[in-house]
């Protein structure tokens, strides 16, 4: 491979973001904004004393092309072919805590490109079994392989949909080619239909969100997403799939370059049931519900832990964020300590609820002086964030200071022992996780970032592996007391109230979701952004769809770079 | 790294499909002299390469021979006794350290050993492993120019390096296949047992066409996009190869079936000796019938959380319980437990080198004309130590190699070693690694 430095894109982010000393927060927004961009040079913008010259603009990356994660993959797929059942494509790789930024960052391997191949041969194999399905899913299915008006018409429809934008005449030109002479050869029009479509699937312009935008003269050459480039966009981050064909209609012409056409859209769109498919995979990444698929328990400590349960856990979590974000929409935060929970008997024998005859997925309330409360009390966040025999107060701790505060907490520093048991002493017997983790806070090489995770992961100490309450630890007494940023909590249910009420909350989910739907951290420049798509989810009682409506109506949503900033030149040579 | 020109030894050309195309094929006895030592041209037989990866480290204590020599000299250590019928192919490398800086646990060190540099921080490696710095010296007639790469447990490492440790380069893993049915798949199409069927030059036209469209796109993007697409086209170009390796129906006898012979080996992504077997199978097959020369294995990745429950370890993640010995049953309980585990994962490496020792391969077996090296992520890990680090060179890549070795350096920079494989394997370049990582010096001790 060419390619033996790290890119300017690399160099440059990291200038931008800043290297991680123990707590790093929300680096782009926190209000120091000249620091956060670089120039050409390195050096950081946006001073100029008098008599200088005019700071030199604020360079950003340009935009990236992002592979498909494996979920757009599988909606887009589904929403052009019907359901079908498909073998795995090569695996997503996290990055900044998404699947979205690996998929704009890592490259596909060689082997990868087969995996696609297969996935779409049984895709259209299945869809293609059927005639009647067939005339579903194209404009027009051909008789005869000569009858190319049809085929055209079948291939221009898909390929438009497939790519989110018409295809030009040479690419429609060689599908057709290829559709007219394998339909030949074989004497059946159909089947050389669906080797087109075999293709245009495999085609990059399917595979790749190809969003780069050009360069918009009336914005004083900024550059700014197409029409077309802007209905993926609101379509992947709404909907986690592909464009229908109103949105493309409203690409068409032209309605989706400025902010009351994108608003007309996006509102259809969050109306529609797909987003809950969107909301849904943002969960899914944001909180590392995929994880809970590959997690085991000791068995012989948990006899309790069952596949019903795993997905059961993850059903709860789900449905309370459908709950507030779509049938009964409120406050997002009330998920963070909330006494709603979605179980079944299995379940709800967990949460300590009586059971129900018949057994069906349903709502129910923790009572008000439950010590389980909120995301933070539920089985899929505790069970995910605990060792397969004990809980981890770290892992816990991680989760929360990383997912719901956007703290970062890098891993521990080389040569520490990290075993906390005193090897000096014969037997140390029954220790609680608290007093065994005395050493994290005691030892300073340990300190500095376990103070920002154990004290918070404690405060779960009445949850076990799975998520089960319980009263005492190896017949200990649990001391769940803690700080938060100096604000005393007395065990994990107070702990998710401080969370609700924490001013980094929506800075935080808001930071999560930018990063999310533009597949990178967000510039230093971009923070007034940031900063005013907060203050739409303030102002709208904190409602999730006001904040996703925030987002994309955002200009920043509309351009591929900051006002006031330019994209980087490209250092690079063709191949 | 596309190769469109291939070396004549290895090429057929005829007219398939009513174009000339270049076809790779398996190597067959009748491309080899009278002895079957070397090809047909009196060129020496290629050596093949595989990088052995399992994490959570090792107990030098245990890891490490009492006695430093070679032959008779040393003898097998506890850990190392599953490879002990092995001995005369194996070298043990000591006393050796990662110099890159510890920044990231269980990630820097697998960085440094397999790259030889240090790991980036939220992403993954600066530079090409050394199986992607040896692909291209003797692999690229091949059907699988990248290599072919497989992988044992699919628990995750805490993301450390994802599940990788092959990379074409920053941001461009080649992550592990997990099923050993897919990878026979694969194999099975490219043996020749199957008859080529006309539906394998249909393919080829798609492809031919994406990739149209994949360059078309290309010369839109930015630098590092562009590299993106070029790896999308090295995986068309492979297909493509593939796919005329299918079409040219070479007899190179059937591999293993894994259901058939391993029906009971545990799903995808567990750890068992039995997928361990699978994949050792298949692997011999294609490096004995030259499908490819280069090949990885993880048996479990950098800082890997899984369990062993074959080792009689319980349903715990080894990582926790065992290497950071944080078992409730005791430290002498999760001590023992980790010796226990290492010497597992060697008997999984046991199965690989017991199929490539008992694979004729020229005028001797499989293991005399492979090097495999060997390393983990972390040396002693309780301590996170990165002194005295696992590292093991096995075969003996075409006579090249001594074997039958234990070498101690105290304190040397361990990319000596991948360095040391990589001039042997013909690299030209003066060094491996970068900054501290960096070596230029080679191990002369390992060579015949």
């Amino acid at each position: 491979m060419p390619h033996n430095e790290p890119g300017t894109r690399a160099v440059l982010l990291s200038l931008v973001l800043g290297a991680a000393s123990c707590y790093v927060g929300a680096p782009a927004t926190d209000g120091d904004t000249s620091g956060g961009a670089v120039t050409a040079t390195g050096d950081p913008g946006g001073s100029s004393g008098p008599g200088e010259l005019p700071p030199e603009p604020k360079q950003v990356p340009a935009p990236t092309i992002r592979r498909l994660t494996a979920a757009e993959f599988v909606h887009s797929v589904t929403d052009l072919l019907g359901p079908v059942t498909m073998p795995a494509v090569e695996a997503d790789s996290l990055q900044d805590g998404f699947f979205t930024v690996g998929a704009a960052r890592v490259a596909l391997s060689p082997a990868g490109v087969a995996k696609y191949e297969a996935a779409i041969a049984a895709a259209t194999e299945q869809a293609f079994a059927d005639p009647q399905h067939v005339a579903q899913i194209v404009a027009c299915v051909p008789a005869l392989p000569s009858d190319t008006a049809c085929l055209r018409d079948a291939l221009a429809t898909f390929g438009r949909r497939a790519w989110r934008r018409p295809l030009t005449a040479p690419e429609l030109d060689r599908y057709l080619a290829v559709a007219a002479e394998i339909g030949g050869e074989t004497g059946d029009a159909v089947a050389g239909l669906r080797h087109a479509i075999w293709g245009i699937l495999q085609s990059p312009h399917f595979l790749y969100r190809v969003e780069l935008g050009e360069p918009s003269p009336e914005d004083g050459g900024r550059v700014r997403f197409t029409a077309y480039e802007m209905a993926s966009r609101l379509a992947f981050t709404l909907w986690n799939t592909l464009p229908d064909e109103a949105l493309l209609d409203a690409a068409e012409k032209g309605e989706l370059v400025t902010t009351a056409g994108v608003e007309a859209q996006a509102q259809r769109m969050l109306a529609d049931p797909r987003a809950r498919q969107g909301v849904e995979n943002f969960v899914r990444e944001l909180y590392g519900l995929w994880a809970l698929d590959n997690k085991f328990k000791d068995e012989t400590v948990f006899p309790d832990w069952t596949p019903t349960l795993r997905l059961m856990m993850r059903e709860d979590l789900l449905a309370r964020v459908d709950e507030v974000v779509f049938t009964a929409p409120g406050d997002f935060f009330s998920l963070y300590d909330g006494l709603r929970v979605f179980v079944d008997n299995e379940l709800a024998r967990l949460y300590g609820l009586p059971e129900q005859d018949p057994d069906v997925f349903r709502a129910a309330d923790l009572p008000e002086d439950s010590p389980r409360r909120g995301l933070i009390g539920s089985a899929a966040i505790l069970a995910m964030n605990s060792l397969p025999a004990r809980t981890s107060a770290t892992e816990r701790g991680q989760f929360i200071a990383e997912a719901l505060l956007c703290r970062t907490v890098p891993p521990p520093p080389p040569e520490v022992d990290v075993n906390l048991d005193d090897d000096a002493m014969v037997d140390p017997g029954p220790k609680t996780l608290r007093e065994k983790l005395e050493r994290h806070r005691e030892d300073p090489a340990c300190a500095g970032c376990h103070n920002i995770t154990d004290p918070l992961g404690l405060a779960l100490e009445h949850f076990d592996s799975i998520g089960r309450y319980r009263e005492t630890d190896q017949g200990l007494v649990i001391d769940a007391s803690g700080e938060l940023d100096g604000v005393f909590f007395a065990d994990g249910a107070e702990l998710a109230q401080r969370l609700r009420e924490h001013p980094e909350a929506a800075t935080c989910l808001v930071r999560k979701l930018h990063t999310y739907a533009a597949g990178r951290q967000p510039f230093g420049p971009e923070a007034p952004a940031l900063a005013a798509i907060e203050q739409a989810l303030t102002d709208s009682g904190n409602h999730f769809d006001k904040l996703l409506l925030a987002l994309v109506t955002h200009e920043s949503f509309r351009f591929a770079h900051p006002d006031g900033s330019v994209l980087a030149p490209d250092e690079g040579e063709m191949p | 790294m596309r190769s469109t020109k291939l070396p004549r030894r290895t090429v057929l050309r005829g007219l398939l499909g009513g174009a000339v195309v270049a076809l790779p094929l398996p190597r067959l006895a009748a491309m080899l002299d009278g002895n079957g030592t070397a090809y047909a041209n009196g060129e020496p037989l290629k050596p093949r390469f595989i990088t052995w990866f399992f994490g959570n480290g090792i107990d030098p204590a245990q890891w490490v021979p009492a006695a430093v020599g070679a032959g008779d000299g040393w003898a097998i250590s506890p850990s190392l006794t599953p490879l002990a019928e092995f001995k005369p192919w194996l070298s043990v490398l000591s006393g050796y350290e990662v110099k890159v800086p510890h920044l990231y646990a269980h990630k820097s060190a697998p960085a440094a050993v397999l790259t030889g540099a240090q790991a980036v921080d939220g992403g993954d490696v600066q530079l090409p492993s050394l199986d992607q710095k040896i692909a291209p010296l003797i692999n690229a007639d091949t059907a699988f120019p990248g290599g072919v790469h497989v992988g044992i447990s699919n628990v995750t490492g805490a993301g450390a390096l994802d599940f990788n440790i092959s990379f074409g380069g920053p941001n461009a893993p080649n992550p592990p296949e997990y099923s050993p049915v897919a990878l026979f798949n694969t194999l099975l199409g490219l043996s020749g047992s199957l008859e080529p069927d006309p539906s394998l030059f249909r393919r080829k036209k798609l492809l031919d066409i994406v990739a149209a469209d994949a360059k078309e796109l290309q010369s839109r993007l930015g630098s590092e996009d562009r590299i993106r697409i070029e790896r999308h086209l090295d995986g068309v170009d492979q297909l493509q190869t593939q796919i005329d390796a299918t079409i040219a129906s070479v007899d190179c006898g059937t591999p293993v079936d894994p259901d058939a012979a391993y029906p009971d080996r545990g799903p995808d992504g567990a750890i068992t000796i039995a997928r361990c077997s699978a994949f050792a199978d298949l692997l011999a097959f294609a490096l004995s019938c030259e499908l490819t020369r280069v090949a990885t294995h993880v048996f479990s990745c950098a800082a890997c959380h899984a369990p062993y429950p074959e080792a009689g370890l319980g349903n715990v993640t080894f990582h926790e319980d065992f290497g950071h010995r944080l078992s409730p049953q005791g430290l002498d309980y999760a001590t023992a437990g980790f010796h226990t585990g290492v010497a597992y994962a060697m008997s999984g490496l046991a199965e690989l080198l017991r199929r490539l020792r008992d694979t004729p391969d020229g005028a001797g077996n499989l293991l005399d004309n492979t090097v495999i090296y060997t390393t983990s992520c972390v040396a002693q890990p309780w301590d996170h130590r990165m002194d005295d680090f696992p590292l093991l060179v096995i075969g003996k890549g075409g006579g090249l190699l001594r074997g039958d070795l234990h070498h101690r350096a105290q304190g040397e920079n361990t990319s000596k070693v991948p360095f040391t494989l990589l001039k042997l394997f013909g690299g030209p370049e003066p060094s491996f690694g970068k900054d501290e990582g960096l070596a230029d010096q080679t191990i002369p001790e390992l060579l015949a």
